[in-house]
């Protein structure tokens, strides 16, 4: 059928563009790759859904954005993962000691935390845009960006 | 952060994830039209054998498999719950069997001004209420001193679907407030989908209406035209003191009970800060030498001050726990 083709090519065209990034985000909120497959299925199937009230690329990724955050804080609630003991099958080698200590450090922030350091200086959204996705107060966002680098000065002593 | 950058970069998705999910998505997606196919496909055949016949009986047919490819449609997008939301905003969202929104609808004109904000439509019920409570709290509607009553009614034909959604909704807009750094209180509730039809011909939202209901039941000279225009919080203050005066028991007055207290002590709390402010001021005016006309213009603020603060107070009794600031 021409609607399950095409329907075919944008779901595809957009895990192959946007699944790096829901990766990075589930990596930094969860802890074992099955609760990712769940968050990618979920999000992508959110997606096709509203796929038409997307007004450009930008809207299109910070939509993404905020989603897979959502959906993550959803796994997390859920009762019985916080009573499973969880490995993180998620991590991948360290280059450094340096670097090590530092992604240990960001691990360590609280869940809104680590997704404003995520957002700002990976995907180089700024203050405003976050608090945008996040539909948050711009100064709520400055809290928790601030909140953040202070915690991880003290944790790495510097 | 450049280490961090540089980190971040290597995470990538593996591509059996990325086939999975595809996969996933795609199956629901031809399930979903298989469905919608399924009704088509049957009537087209039966069609073919009519307009051998009579091309007045195929017209007809073409009709009916246009109404049974509708069909198909229209179980997706027909509601079989309603959540209704009284913040002050009042607004009702139609459910349907997937959870997903598929009705919005402002009861009163906040509501709707909330409503044009975003589109619900298609969105998970619970996703919805956050983007509602969260377009609220940012429109001003949520008081930052935690006085505003959050009030969230699930109707449907079923009681254990109403009281898993409420659960479901009620814990999203728990954690929401958490995030937000913003207390409000929480009053959930069900209703069947007969007092949802009362409550809209009466243009009210069914968490009120179910308050009002309980308010007659305990007292029938209650008049529902009297109450219908009173927010919340004013409603649940009726409904305990009616529960006192005709001392009432059970679980629903206990709800009550524990709601209206947090009204009323979220209230003192208000109330004794500014008193507090004031009297501070008072006593920094005493303090300074002062000169006759000083004098004169003090006396006058002071007075005006004193009846401003006993207006608010009679203000704050009668709209008490107001939720837009």
């Amino acid at each position: 059928m021409n609607r399950t083709s095409s329907a075919e090519e944008v779901v595809s065209a957009a895990i192959d563009k946007y699944a790096d990034m829901i990766q990075r985000i589930c990596f930094l909120q969860l802890k074992n790759s099955s609760d990712v497959e769940d968050v990618f299925q979920d999000v992508f199937l959110n997606y096709y859904l509203n796929v038409e009230k997307f007004q450009d690329e930008k809207h299109q990724k910070a939509w993404l954005c905020r989603v897979t955050y959502n959906k993550c804080k959803d796994v997390n609630k859920n009762a019985w993962t916080k009573r499973m003991v969880s490995i993180n099958d998620l991590e991948i080698p360290f280059e450094s000691e340096v670097e090590g200590e530092l992604i240990t450090a960001v691990l360590q922030l609280p869940p809104a935390d680590k997704n404003v350091i995520y957002l700002h200086y990976f995907e180089g959204f700024s203050i405003p845009e976050i608090a945008e996705i996040n539909q948050q107060k711009l100064n709520t966002v400055y809290s928790q960006l601030r909140r953040a680098k202070q915690k991880l000065k003290r944790k790495l002593g510097e | 952060m450049e280490h961090f950058i540089k980190y971040m970069d290597r995470i990538r998705a593996e591509e059996e994830l990325k086939d999975k999910t595809k996969s996933y998505i795609l199956y629901h997606i031809k399930e979903a039209d298989s469905v919608i196919e399924a009704s088509f496909t049957k009537n087209r055949v039966v069609g073919h054998m009519f307009f051998k016949k009579r091309i007045l009986v195929g017209l007809s047919t073409i009709a009916a498999c246009l109404v049974l490819a509708i069909g198909g449609y229209s179980y997706y997008s027909n509601p079989v719950s309603f959540v209704s939301f009284d913040i002050n905003p009042s607004v009702e969202l139609g459910i349907n069997a997937f959870n997903r929104v598929v009705s919005a609808e402002g009861i009163n004109k906040d509501g709707e001004t909330l409503l044009d904000q975003f589109d619900a439509i298609n969105l998970f019920v619970e996703n919805a209420a956050e983007v509602l409570v969260r377009k609220a709290s940012l429109g001003g509607y949520i008081a930052e001193d935690g006085s505003s009553v959050i009030a969230i009614n699930v109707q449907s034909a079923s009681e254990d679907k109403a009281l898993e959604m409420q659960k479901i909704i009620s814990d999203k807009i728990e954690t929401l407030l958490d995030d937000l750094n913003t207390d409000a209180i929480l009053f959930a509730d069900t209703a069947t989908l007969e007092q949802r039809t009362e409550a809209r011909k009466m243009g009210i939202s069914a968490g009120k209406y179910k308050v009002l209901l309980y308010m007659e039941n305990l007292d029938p000279a209650i008049s529902f035209e009297q109450y219908r225009h009173r927010h919340f919080p004013e409603l649940i203050e009726e409904a305990n003191d009616l529960i006192i005066k005709f001392g009432i028991g059970g679980i629903q007055a206990r709800e009550y009970e524990q709601t209206r207290q947090m009204v009323i002590s979220t209230d003192r709390e208000i109330n004794e800060t500014k008193t507090v402010e004031q009297d501070q001021m008072q006593q920094q005016n005493r303090n300074q030498p002062v000169t006759d006309e000083e004098q004169d213009l003090k006396t006058k603020e002071y007075t005006e001050s004193t009846s401003d603060a006993g207006k608010y107070q009679e203000t704050n009794q009668n709209n008490k726990g107001d939720g837009k600031r």
